[in-house]
C-alpha cells in the first residue's frame, strides 16, 4: 500500500502519467505539423494553434514530472520505477533526485525540459529574429515528440508492478553525492539548450536570412554552454570524491560525450560574435550549431544504448536504434540543408590579414574541431574495432592526454595571442604595446612554477603558455577597468567582462590540469597498525580499522594519521561501504585538500580484522585550481549572459 | 578476529586470468575471489596449472592477461609492497641445510623484522612438532619434518595471504592433522589461505571452499 505523504494517505494514479505523456505527444506532433502548414499556406492562425500545441505539450509533460515526483515523495512502490530507485528511508531531497536516477525518469525529465524550452522560445521569441521562430518550431516540437515517444513507448516510468513491494531498493549508492544530484539535470539543460541555436540556424537557412540568427541564438547558446560546463564540473567533482581513483577526468566515453558538444559550443560562442560584428564565419556557425546538436544526440545514444562500457551508462536498451536513427536524420537533414543553401554562407569579410583577430579565431576554430574529432575517435574506437574486427581495442587515458594535450595548449596560447591582434590587421606599434604584459606573464609564471617545485620542461612550457594567456586577459581587463576610465558598475555591466572572467578561469583551470596531469604521484601502502609510510612531504601512520553500521549499509573506517615535519596535521579516515541491497562495495576516499596539493587516500582492502590494511595514496598538485578555475569560468558565463543578445 | 563474510572486499581477486607459455594456455580465464579469513583449496592433477596460479599470486610470475588484485591492489602496481604480506610455500623448502630449524627461522624473522621473533619461533616449532629437533641441522631431518619447517617459515611473519603449494606432500596423518589445525586457526584469525593439492582425497580433511583446476579454469564445488 502507498504510504502517507505529509500525514495523508494518497495513491498516485500511474495511468494518469501515461495519459499525460500521450497528450503531450499528440500536442507536440500537432504543433510541428501546424507550424509547417502555417508557413506553407501563410496562415498565421495555424501558427497560433501550433504555439498552443507547444504550451499544451509542455504543461502535460510538466504535470507528468510532478506526478512522478509525487509518487517518489509518497513511496508509491507499486510503480516499478519508484520501487527500483527509492525507499522509505531515503531523505526527501534524494527522493526528488531519484527522479533522474534511471533511464525512464531521466528521459521523461529530458522530454519535459525540451518542451519547456520550446515553450519559452514561443513565449519570448528573439526580437532580432521573430520571423525565424515559425521555422524553428517544427524542429523543436519534433524533438519534444521524439523524446516523449521514446519515454512513453520504450521507457515508461509509470509502469506498475502486479504486487507492490513493502519497500523500494533505494537510490544507487554512487548517486548519493551532492554533485550527482545536480549533474544530470544541468547536463540535460545544456544539451536541450543547444537545440535552440540549431533550430534558429536551420530556420535561417530555410528562410534565407542568414545574419539574424546569431544575435537571437547567442544568449541561448551561452546558457546551454553554461549548464553544460556546470554539468561537466559537477561530474568531475563527483568522480574525484566518489570513484576513488584519485582523478577527476578519466576520458570515459560518457564524460567525453558531454565534453564534445561543450567544445563545439565554445567554438560557436566565439564565431557567432564574429558574424554579429562582421558577417564573418557564416558557414562555420551553421556547421558548429549542427555539429553541437549532433554530438548531443550522439552522446545520448552512447549513454543509453549500452554501446560503450562506462561507469555512467544506463543498462542496454532498444533505445539505441531509435537514438542512432535520430542522430543520422539530424545529421543528414542539416547537412543537406547546408549544402542546398551554401551560397548564403559565403563571408564578405575576406580582407583580414594573417595576423588579425579573425585569423587567430579561425585557427582556434580549427583546433576546437580537431580536438573534438580526436576525442570522438578515441571514444568510439573500442566500439568501432569491436564492430569491424570482432575484438575491442581500448584507447587509454594516456593516449587522450598525449593526443589532446598539445591541442588544448595551442588553444590557450591562441587565447594569449588574440588580444595582441587587431580586428582585421595588427600594426607593429599595437603589437609592441600589447606584447609587454604577455611576455611578462610568459616569463614570470614559469619562474613562479619553478620556485614552487614544478621544474620539468613540459610543465615550464605549459606555465609559460598559461602565463601569457592569463596576462593577456588581465591586460584587457586593465584596458576596461583602468584608472579614470569607467566606474566599476559600468564595467560589470560590460559583457566583455564576462569573457575576461571566463578566460581567467580557463587559465586557472589549465594550471590545475597541467599540475595534476604532469605531477600527480601515486603509490600503494600495505600497513599494519603503527606502521608508517613516507609519501612526498607526508608521513602516514596507520592506526587501525573500525566498523560502523548505518541504516542501509555497513562501513569499515581506516584511521590514518598524517604528519609533516613531525607535526600531526590531520587524521584521514578512508572507508569502504557495503550496501547489501545492491551487493555493492565502494571505497570512499579521504582527502586533505590544500591550495598547492591534495593528499588523497583510498582504502582498498584489509585482512585479519585490520591487522593489515592496503591503501592507495595520491598526491594531486594544483587540484584546487581546477575547481576555482571552473567556478570562475562559470561566473564569467553568468556575467556574460547579462549583456549579450536577446532571448 | 574476522568472521567470514562476502560483504568484505576480497583479499584475493582474479578475473579472466590467463597465463600462456607460447601457444599453450596453462590458465585460461581463472575466476577466483577469496574474502578475509577464507580458506580455498584448489585441487588439480599434475600439470593442471596449480603452481603457475600460486606463483602469479605470489608475484613471482606475471599473468599474460586478466586482472589480479591482492588486498584490492593490482599486482602489477603493488607487487613490491604486497610481497611482505604474502607467505608462500613452494616445492622448494627455501631452507638452509646446514643451519638448524631455529637458526633458519631466526634468519627469516630478522628479514621480516619480527618484533616477537623468539616467542613466535618457539610457538611454531612446538605447534609443528619440531621443538625436540630444533638444534639439529636441517639436512638430518626427515622429508616430512622439512616440509613442516618450510610451512613454519611461510607463516612465521603472520602473512595476510598464505599461498601453499602442496603443503601436505610427504606428511603422515598426524602431521597432516597438525598442519590443518594450525591453518584453520590462522583462517579463523582472518588470514586468507589458498592451498593446492593434487589429491582429491585430502579435500574433506583440509576444509574451506574447494575448486578443481581443469583445462586452465577453476570449477567450484558445492
Amino acid at each position: 500500500m502507498p504510504r502517507s505523504l505529509y500525514g495523508s494517505a494518497v495513491t498516485v494514479p500511474a495511468e494518469l502519467g501515461s495519459v499525460l505523456m500521450s497528450l503531450a505527444l499528440a500536442a507536440a506532433l500537432y504543433a510541428a505539423v501546424a507550424a509547417f502548414w502555417s508557413l506553407r499556406r501563410n496562415a498565421p492562425h495555424l501558427f497560433r494553434d501550433a504555439c498552443r500545441g507547444v504550451y499544451v505539450a509542455a504543461s502535460c509533460l510538466a504535470l507528468a514530472v510532478l506526478l512522478l515526483v509525487l509518487a517518489f515523495l509518497s513511496d508509491q512502490f507499486q510503480i516499478r520505477y519508484v520501487a527500483h530507485h527509492s525507499s522509505t528511508s531515503l531523505p526527501t531531497h534524494l527522493k526528488v533526485a531519484a527522479l533522474w536516477a534511471g533511464q525512464e525518469g531521466s528521459l521523461l525529465l529530458w522530454a519535459c525540459l525540451q518542451s519547456l524550452c520550446a515553450a519559452l522560445v514561443m513565449a519570448r521569441p528573439p526580437g532580432h529574429a521573430r520571423h525565424l521562430v515559425p521555422w524553428a518550431l517544427p524542429f523543436l516540437s519534433l524533438t519534444t515528440a521524439f523524446f516523449t515517444a521514446l519515454t512513453l513507448f520504450l521507457s515508461n516510468p509509470f509502469v506498475e508492478s502486479r504486487v507492490a513491494p513493502a519497500d523500494g531498493l533505494g537510490l544507487h549508492p554512487l548517486l548519493r553525492h551532492p554533485a550527482m544530484l545536480l549533474h544530470p539535470p544541468t547536463l540535460y539543460l545544456g544539451y536541450i539548450g543547444l537545440t535552440v541555436p540549431f533550430a534558429l540556424a536551420m530556420a535561417a537557412l530555410v528562410g534565407g536570412q542568414i545574419d539574424r540568427w546569431p544575435a537571437a541564438a547567442y544568449r541561448w547558446l551561452l546558457v546551454a554552454w553554461l549548464f553544460l560546463g556546470l554539468g561537466l564540473l559537477l561530474g568531475a567533482r563527483w568522480a574525484y570524491d566518489v570513484l576513488g581513483g584519485g582523478g577527476y577526468w578519466a576520458w570515459d566515453p560518457v564524460e567525453n560525450a558531454g565534453l564534445m558538444p561543450w567544445l563545439t559550443a565554445t567554438a560557436l560562442l566565439h564565431s557567432l560574435k564574429m558574424q554579429m560584428r562582421r558577417q564573418a564565419f557564416r558557414l562555420w556557425n551553421v556547421l558548429l550549431a549542427a555539429l553541437s546538436l549532433v554530438l548531443v544526440l550522439f552522446g545520448t545514444f552512447v549513454t543509453r544504448s549500452g554501446v560503450v562500457e562506462s561507469v555512467h551508462t544506463f543498462a542496454r536498451s532498444p533505445l539505441g536504434y531509435y537514438l542512432l536513427s535520430f542522430v543520422i536524420l539530424t545529421l543528414a537533414g542539416s547537412g543537406a540543408l547546408i549544402i542546398h543553401r551554401r551560397k548564403l554562407l559565403g563571408s564578405p569579410d575576406s580582407t583580414a590579414g594573417l595576423l588579425s583577430r579573425s585569423s587567430v579565431l579561425f585557427l582556434s576554430l580549427l583546433i576546437f574541431v580537431t580536438v573534438t574529432a580526436t576525442v570522438f575517435v578515441g571514444s568510439t574506437f573500442p566500439a568501432l574495432t569491436r564492430a569491424l574486427l570482432g575484438r575491442s581495442m581500448e584507447v587509454t587515458a594516456a593516449w587522450f592526454d598525449r593526443a589532446t594535450g598539445p591541442q588544448f595548449a595551442a588553444l590557450v596560447l591562441l587565447m594569449g595571442i588574440c588580444p595582441l591582434t587587431g580586428p582585421v590587421a595588427t600594426t607593429l606599434r599595437q603589437l609592441r604595446r600589447r606584447s609587454l604584459p604577455v611576455l611578462a606573464g610568459a616569463i614570470l609564471t614559469p619562474v613562479a612554477g619553478a620556485l614552487a617545485g614544478f621544474t620539468r620542461t613540459p610543465a615550464l612550457l605549459a606555465f609559460a603558455v598559461i602565463g601569457a594567456a592569463g596576462a593577456a586577459t588581465l591586460a584587457e581587463c586593465w584596458d576596461v577597468l583602468g584608472p579614470g576610465k569607467r566606474t566599476v558598475l559600468r564595467v560589470l555591466q560590460d559583457p566583455r567582462w564576462g569573457g575576461y572572467l571566463v578566460h581567467l578561469g580557463v587559465a586557472l583551470l589549465a594550471s590545475g590540469i597541467a599540475g595534476t596531469r604532469m605531477y600527480a604521484a601515486e603509490t600503494v601502502a600495505v600497513l599494519s597498525p603503527g606502521e608508517s609510510i613516507r609519501v612526498g612531504r607526508y608521513t602516514l601512520v596507520y592506526e587501525g580499522l573500525h566498523s560502523k553500521e548505518a541504516s542501509d549499509h555497513t562501513a569499515e573506517y581506516a584511521s590514518v594519521a598524517v604528519y609533516r615535519g613531525g607535526e600531526r596535521l590531520a587524521t584521514l579516515s578512508p572507508r569502504m561501504e557495503h550496501y547489501s541491497t545492491f551487493d555493492i562495495t565502494r571505497g570512499v576516499p579521504a582527502v586533505r585538500a590544500g591550495v598547492w596539493e591534495d593528499l588523497y587516500l583510498v582504502l582498498t582492502g584489509w585482512t585479519d580484522g585490520g591487522a593489515v590494511a592496503a591503501f592507495k595514496v595520491f598526491i594531486n598538485p594544483l587540484t584546487r585550481f581546477i575547481w576555482w578555475g571552473g567556478m570562475l569560468l562559470l561566473i564569467g558565463g553568468v556575467v556574460a549572459i547579462r549583456g549579450w543578445g536577446e532571448w | 578476529m574476522v568472521t567470514l563474510s562476502t560483504r568484505l572486499p576480497p583479499v584475493i581477486e582474479c578475473r579472466e586470468l590467463v597465463k600462456a607459455f607460447g601457444p599453450r594456455r596453462v590458465l585460461n580465464g581463472v575466476e577466483l575471489v577469496a574474502a578475509p579469513g577464507e580458506w580455498v583449496t584448489v585441487i588439480g592433477a599434475n600439470g593442471a596449472g596449480k603452481t603457475t596460479l600460486l606463483r602469479i599470486l605470489a608475484t613471482l610470475s606475471r599473468p599474460t592477461s586478466g586482472l589480479v588484485r591482492i588486498l584490492g591492489l593490482e599486482l602489477k602496481e603493488a607487487s613490491a609492497r604486497i610481497r611482505r604480506h604474502i607467505g608462500f610455500l613452494s616445492h622448494q623448502t627455501l631452507l638452509y641445510d646446514d643451519l638448524t630449524p631455529e637458526q633458519n627461522l631466526r634468519f627469516y624473522a630478522r628479514m621480516y623484522e619480527l618484533a616477537d621473533s623468539e616467542e613466535r619461533i618457539r610457538e611454531l616449532l612446538e605447534r609443528l612438532g619440531l621443538l625436540q629437533r630444533r638444534h639439529e641441522p636441517v639436512r638430518t631431518l626427515s622429508k616430512g619434518m622439512q616440509q613442516r619447517l618450510a610451512l613454519a617459515r611461510a607463516v612465521l611473519h603472520r602473512p595476510a595471504v598464505l599461498l601453499l603449494d602442496e603443503p601436505y606432500a610427504g606428511l603422515d596423518a598426524r602431521s597432516i592433522q597438525m598442519v590443518t589445525t594450525l591453518l584453520a586457526e590462522m583462517a579463523e584469525q582472518g588470514h586468507t589461505i589458498l592451498l593446492t593439492t593434487h589429491s582429491a582425497g585430502l579435500a574433506p580433511v583440509v576444509g574451506g571452499r574447494v575448486a578443481v583446476l581443469e583445462r586452465g579454469r577453476l570449477h567450484w564445488e558445492g
